[in-house]
Parts: structure tokens; C-alpha cells; sequence
């Protein structure tokens, strides 16, 4: 006969202190655990989707970010010529020069100056990086001291806000517009004309930084690396802009992935042994209540069946409330240095219905595993010894 | 002393509780030596910074280089004791995934600006002799296998090419802090060399007399500079390194969040496990009261018993992390340094016996409180 359902849910509503402390540790666990995976999963995605199918970044041989790059008008001009590159009714195209620098803006969250990534493109820009959309305003226009700002920069810098006047190098911009772009890198930056951007920061107007380029398809990529290759002129590195990107965060995932990881292990083996110690000794401490069920005819697997579902209930509740309590962080927003430029980098963290689910797992796994043993141990003890015990 | 058998009686009397108690212990106190390790690693840069040094950027953007003239009005002003300069020049030895700092410095000048790097004497005659030799940290070199005379490939991401250095020192620190990273050589070598830029370098930096003069000198020297071509945002080292950990992300807040939900656990945990084994033992200490011993001694037993458990299994938690942190930088040569330091290492054992202590209290007043005739009577 089954031990009834009722057993479990009053012994752990008589042990309140043990049953809490239990869950109050897997809640811990789980919440971080949900909050580091968010982050990490928030970050990946905002580099995926900077980065679309069949666009191709390039970048002068051996510069390792768009910032010390350096390509000339001769190279841009010889790379569009190339048969591969889409082009639209009237024969132009889909590529964009563009140069990156940093520069200072108040950072509203830390009170101090912060670095954003400035890039200076042509009209061009929007036809190659099609996930930009222009949500408030307009785009700039050729020749005209004016920003277009991402929405995430508008949101991190004092006095990025549309029809507002800012100072960059002796000279005034206007900002007309703020765009989007599927939570992506671009939404972090502000965008302006490319040649007053070489202007303001005194660089020869016949070189660019990098190109982006969008091809006919995707299958054409490596047609297009060998095209480039065999031309002597073109001393350039070509990449996917997946690829590119990817290689971009690499300080960064790898800070948040073994840092995170590593403490997120470290607290796991920790909630295993805490969860462990308070269900084992609220286990030891019954020894004589178990014996007597035993002593009445219940059989030992039935108990251990009660015991484990007792240990399930409270992971089912130490979970449930870890992952309630890693809920607000969904869309939090959060921002990060980019390493490879020394500007910031804003990305929301990700919590999915599946990582719930993981979250959920791993608390179970958490439970059960600190239930099983000290469950099949309480049954092997003779019940007549048990009930002797001092 | 002579009720010692007594505690290690109650010590393995269940030797599961006893590994999973100190199990407790040692994971919180590791994850603790861990957090301390990470935070020092991202604070590097403003632990290390002289109060007396100020840097002077482009204000623009520190991107943007100053021209080299500036140099000379520097010294002008009252109270300077020194002035350096340095560039980034942004390369990588052989794969960018090797990432150190490298820096063309003005080397009549740097190190003694910098005079925690700590360079042997003739190592830096041969530095100065040489107009391809550079100066590298020694956990550079180490991790490269870089030995004295070494020709150094390094590719130049901003000035194309591949440039080859001979190493003819290496420096190390005065302090743990102190970033054994970087690889430095003469400004006058990237002069020479680079296409463009020439006659401009990257930053100033200005030590002063007394730091307190820090504030009026950097604003001298941005008005000195305001309304030229090439304006100046001037400020305490210490600023600007914390300009940028600031800018990583609020680290602080969340190696002390998580350290609090995990030392909140610990203390629930451990006070609930002494808690349920007093009361397990209830009948033990009503005998031990029969036969004389006294509330109090008994209050102190149970208090010794859970600073036992800290203190084992807390001390060996932070042990061991101090161990993994000896090891080096767990993201292969992202952090510049990775260590526990001395103030943490103290804190660390203040809070191991606070909480064995905390851990102990409650359970200690049930045993203190405990009435004979009740506690035998149970059943």
C-alpha cells in the first residue's frame, strides 16, 4: 500500500525550518543559474542578428576591428566592381565604406563619460545593413551636421534624445533620428555622414575604415574570397559578418561563459550539498517516525516513494520560486564594454520558456539527488533497532 | 581543553552530516575566494593607479592622437615632476587571440614615471641601445616562452605589416596588482616607421608633486589647451582607470549579490543542521546536565562545534581557491591579473568565524535552555 499523498505534504508543512531553508537554497541556485544563462543568451543574440545572411564585412590584412582598419578609395571602388556583388535596378552596388571611431558621451547609469561607437556612413548603408529601420524621425542627410542614434544609445547617453544639439570635436550635431535594428550592435552606436566624421576626426577623406558588402547569395562567399585574393591590389581580409561579429565578442563571452560558469558550478556543488544536509538531517531526524510507518506495514519502497516525493515538492517550490524571482531580469537591459573598441555595448538579457524549463531541471536534478540517499538509507535500518535509538 | 574527545565524539558521530556540513562551508568559502579573485582582476587597473600621475587625452576622443609638442609646455607648469607620453599601437603576436597590450613609450622617460616596473640594469642599457628592442612583462613572456634576445614578430593591426622587436628586458612588478603584461618599445622606433601620424602621440601622462595639486593642474593644462586644434581632457589616473571598469558593467553589485544569497544560504543551512543534531542529541545533553556538566559549558561546546565546522572546512574552501588562483587567469590571458589578495584573505577568516559563530548561537541556546526533565521525557 502507498504511503498517502497527505504524509509528504504535512511532514513538510510540520518541518517548516528545514523545508524552507531547502528551498530557499535551490531558489538561489536556480535564480542565478536562469540569470546567467539570460545573459549569456542575451548577448549572443544581439551579435547574431548584427550580423545578416549573405553580407561580407572586409577589413584591411591583419586588423583585428573595424576601428584599425584601413582601406583606400582605390580598394572600395575595385571591390564593388567585382561581378558577385548584388546590385540594384540601375546597376549600383549593395556596399558601404564606412569608418568607426569612439567618442565620449555622459553614460547615465555610471555618471561618467563613457565611450560609443561613432560610424560614419553614406546613404548606401541602409540597402547593405537592411535590419536598420529608422523608428522616430529621419535618417540624416549627406553633408548636414546631424546623428542618427540607436535606441539603445539613446537610451544609455544624456542628450542623445531626438531634436537635441551635441558637441563632438568643435562642432555641433543634431540628432533627427533614432533607429532600430533587431536589438542588434547598431543600436548601441550613433551614425552620422561619413565625410564629416573623417573631418571632425582629421582623417584623410580617401581612406575608410571598413566595407560592408551584400552578395547575390550566400553560396557565392567563397567565389568572392578567391576573387579578392588573386587581386594584387587587394591586400584585404574578407569575412561573413557572422563570422566577424562572433570573433568580436569573443573577450566577452568568454568573461561571461567561464567566469559565470565557473561561480554558477561552484554555487551549484554547493546548493547539491546544502539541499543534501537539510533533507538528510530532517531525514535522520525522523528516524523513529519512518520505523513506526514501517512498523504499521508500510512497505520500504512505498516510504522511499513518499520520501522522494516530499524531496520533489521542494524542488518543484525552490525552483518554481527561483525562476519567479529571475523573471523581472527578462528584457532587463544591461550594457558592457566592447573590448576590441572600448565603447559600450548594450544587450538585454534573454529568458526563454525553455531555459525556465532548464532551470526547472536542474532543481529537480538538485533534489533528487540530495533525497535519494538519505531516503534509501532511512529504510535500511531495521525498524525494532530504529525505535530504540536514543 | 580536556572536553576535546567530547567534541570530536559529536564531531563523528555522523560522519555524513559532518562531510556535508563542511562540504557547506568549503564550496560558500570558495566561492568567496573566487568573487574576491575576479573583483581584484577588474579593479586592477584602479588599484594599481598612481595618485600623483594625471593623463592627458585628446578630448575628442582618446583615440585621437596630441601632437608631441605638447610635451614642453607641460613642464612649464608649477609643480610637475614628470612627463611621459605613450601610444597604443594595437597589434598581435601571430594570432589576435593573443591578446597583451603593446605600447610605444617614450623610453627616456616612462619607467621612471613608472618606477613600479622593475627593470634590471643592464637589461635597460641594452634596451636603450638597441632601436628594435622592447621591454615585456613577465607573465608575458612566460606564457610565450619570450627569452632575453628573442626576435618578437608582432603584426600591426593599425599600421599593417608584420614589425619585428628584439627583447632585451623584462620587467616585473613591486606589487601583486602590478600588470606583468604589457610589451613596450620606443616611441622613436614607431616614429620612424609608420606611414602617417608622424610628429603625434597617443597620451601624456604627468606626474605631479603631491597628489592634492592633481585637480588645479589638470584643469590648467585643459585651459592651457582649449580652443586649439588638438583640446585636452585631462584627469587623476585613478579617474580614468575607473572611467573604465565602471564601463565593463556594475561588477560590484553582482559579485555582492551573489555573495549574499550564498552566504544567507549557508548561514540557514549550517544553523538548521546544528539545529536538527542538537535536537537529535537532546536526551545526550539532558544526561550530560544530570551528571553535572553546566548550562554554560554546554552553550560553549556547541558554539566550539560550529566553529569547528567553519573553520575546516571554510579555511580549506579558501585554500583551495587561493591555489586555483595561483594557477593564473582561468581565461587564458584575458584578466591582467588574477589573485586573492592579502585584505581578502583576512576577510575571508573574519567571516568564517562570524559565521561559524552565527551558525552556532541558536542551536546553543536550546542546548543552554534545555530543562532535564523535559528533554528525557521526550520521546
Amino acid at each position: 500500500m502507498p504511503v498517502p499523498v497527505t504524509y509528504s505534504l504535512n511532514s513538510i508543512k510540520a518541518r517548516k525550518t528545514s523545508s524552507t531553508t531547502a528551498i530557499l537554497c535551490i531558489a538561489g541556485v536556480v535564480c542565478v543559474f536562469v540569470a546567467v544563462m539570460a545573459m549569456a543568451n542575451g548577448f549572443s543574440k544581439m551579435l547574431k542578428s548584427t550580423g545578416l545572411e549573405n553580407n561580407l564585412i572586409i577589413l584591411r590584412k591583419g586588423s583585428s576591428a573595424e576601428m584599425m582598419s584601413v582601406i583606400s578609395k582605390e580598394q572600395f571602388k575595385a571591390v564593388g566592381d567585382i561581378n558577385l556583388v548584388k546590385r540594384d535596378k540601375s546597376g549600383n552596388p549593395f556596399i558601404s565604406g564606412e569608418i568607426v571611431v569612439v567618442a565620449p558621451f555622459f553614460h547615465k547609469a555610471t555618471k561618467t563619460n563613457a565611450l560609443a561607437q561613432v560610424r560614419g556612413v553614406q546613404t548606401a548603408a541602409l540597402g547593405v545593413h537592411r535590419q536598420v529601420k529608422i523608428v522616430k524621425g529621419r535618417f540624416f542627410r549627406e553633408g548636414m551636421y546631424e546623428f542618427v542614434v540607436g535606441k539603445n544609445a539613446a537610451n544609455m547617453y544624456e542628450g542623445l534624445e531626438i531634436n537635441k544639439e551635441v558637441k563632438l570635436g568643435g562642432r555641433t550635431f543634431k540628432v533627427v533620428g533614432i533607429m532600430e535594428s533587431d536589438g542588434s550592435l547598431y543600436e548601441s552606436e550613433v551614425w552620422c555622414d561619413l565625410r564629416l566624421l573623417q573631418e571632425t576626426y582629421k582623417r584623410p577623406l580617401n581612406i575608410v575604415s571598413t566595407i560592408f558588402l551584400t552578395l547575390k547569395t550566400k553560396s557565392d562567399f567563397s567565389e568572392f574570397k578567391k576573387a579578392v585574393e588573386k587581386d594584387p591590389r587587394l591586400n584585404l581580409d574578407v569575412k561573413t559578418e557572422k563570422e566577424f561579429f562572433e570573433e568580436q565578442s569573443r573577450v566577452i563571452t568568454t568573461l561571461i561563459r567561464i567566469l559565470g560558469f565557473l561561480v554558477a558550478m561552484v554555487m551549484a556543488i554547493g546548493a547539491v550539498f546544502a539541499a543534501f544536509n537539510t533533507i538528510y538531517s530532517s531525514l535522520a531526524a525522523r528516524t523513529k517516525e519512518l520505523a513506526t510507518l514501517r512498523a504499521i506495514g508500510f512497505s520500504p519502497l512505498s516510504i522511499i516513494g513518499a520520501l522522494l516525493f516530499e524531496s520533489l515538492i521542494i524542488s518543484f517550490c525552490g525552483g518554481f520560486l527561483g525562476c519567479l524571482l529571475s523573471l523581472p531580469l527578462d528584457e532587463f537591459s544591461a550594457s558592457t564594454l566592447n573590448f576590441q573598441s572600448f565603447s559600450q555595448v548594450a544587450f538585454t538579457f534573454e529568458i526563454s520558456f525553455s531555459l525556465l524549463l532548464q532551470g526547472m531541471l536542474f532543481a529537480f536534478i538538485i533534489g533528487i539527488s540530495a533525497g535519494s540517499l538519505p531516503a534509501i538509507r532511512s529504510t535500511k535500518l531495521k525498524p525494532s533497532d530504529a525505535l530504540r535509538e536514543v | 581543553m580536556k572536553f576535546l574527545f567530547l567534541l570530536a565524539a559529536n564531531i563523528k558521530r555522523k560522519k555524513i552530516r559532518t562531510f556535508l556540513t563542511l562540504g557547506s562551508y568549503f564550496t560558500a568559502f570558495l566561492l568567496f575566494g573566487l568573487l574576491s579573485a575576479i573583483k581584484s582582476a577588474f579593479n586592477q587597473g584602479v588599484d594599481v593607479a598612481g595618485a600623483n600621475r594625471i593623463v592627458v587625452g585628446n578630448k575628442t576622443s582618446i583615440i585621437m592622437p596630441l601632437p608631441i609638442s605638447y610635451m614642453e609646455k607641460f613642464f612649464e607648469l608649477n609643480g610637475v615632476k614628470n612627463v611621459t607620453y605613450a601610444s597604443w599601437f594595437g597589434g598581435y603576436y601571430k594570432d589576435p587571440k593573443n591578446f597583451f597590450a603593446q605600447m610605444a613609450v617614450d623610453s627616456y622617460t616612462y619607467f621612471d614615471v613608472y618606477s613600479e616596473f622593475k627593470i634590471e640594469k643592464n637589461q635597460f642599457l641594452d634596451f636603450m641601445k638597441d632601436r628594435q628592442g622592447c621591454i615585456v612583462g613577465k607573465k608575458t613572456a612566460e606564457k610565450y616562452g619570450f627569452k632575453i634576445g628573442d626576435k618578437i614578430p608582432i603584426i600591426a593591426s593599425v599600421w599593417g605589416g608584420v614589425w619585428e622587436f628584439n627583447l632585451r628586458a623584462i620587467y616585473t612588478g613591486t606589487k601583486p596588482e602590478d600588470d606583468l603584461t604589457q610589451f613596450f618599445f620606443h616611441a622613436s622606433y614607431l616614429e620612424e616607421r609608420r606611414p602617417w601620424g608622424k610628429g603625434m602621440v597617443g597620451w601624456y601622462i604627468v606626474e605631479i608633486e603631491k597628489p592634492e595639486l592633481a585637480f588645479s593642474i589638470s584643469r590648467e593644462i585643459d585651459s592651457i589647451f582649449s580652443n586649439s586644434p588638438y583640446e585636452t581632457k585631462s584627469d587623476t589616473e585613478k579617474a580614468f582607470a575607473l572611467g573604465f571598469v565602471k564601463q565593463i558593467g556594475n561588477i560590484e553589485l553582482i559579485i555582492l549579490s551573489i555573495g549574499a544569497i550564498v552566504f544567507l544560504t549557508l548561514l540557514l543551512v549550517t544553523s538548521n543542521t546544528m539545529e536538527l543534531s542538537v535536537r537529535e542529541r537532546s536526551a545526550e545533553f539532558a544526561v550530560l546536565k544530570t551528571i553535572g556538566f553546566s548550562d554554560s559549558l554546554l552553550y560553549f561546546l556547541t558554539i566550539s562545534e560550529s566553529l569547528f565546522y567553519s573553520f575546516m572546512g571554510g579555511s580549506l574552501g579558501i585554500l583551495v581557491a587561493k591555489l586555483f588562483t595561483l594557477k593564473g587567469d582561468p581565461t587564458g590571458g584575458f584578466l591582467p591579473v588574477f589573485y586573492i589578495s592579502m585584505n581578502q584573505m583576512v576577510l575571508g577568516f573574519l567571516l568564517i568565524f562570524v559565521f561559524g559563530f552565527l551558525s552556532g548561537i541558536l542551536p546553543a541556546r536550546r542546548v543552554y535552555k534545555l530543562r532535564i526533565v523535559e528533554a528525557l521525557g521526550r520521546i
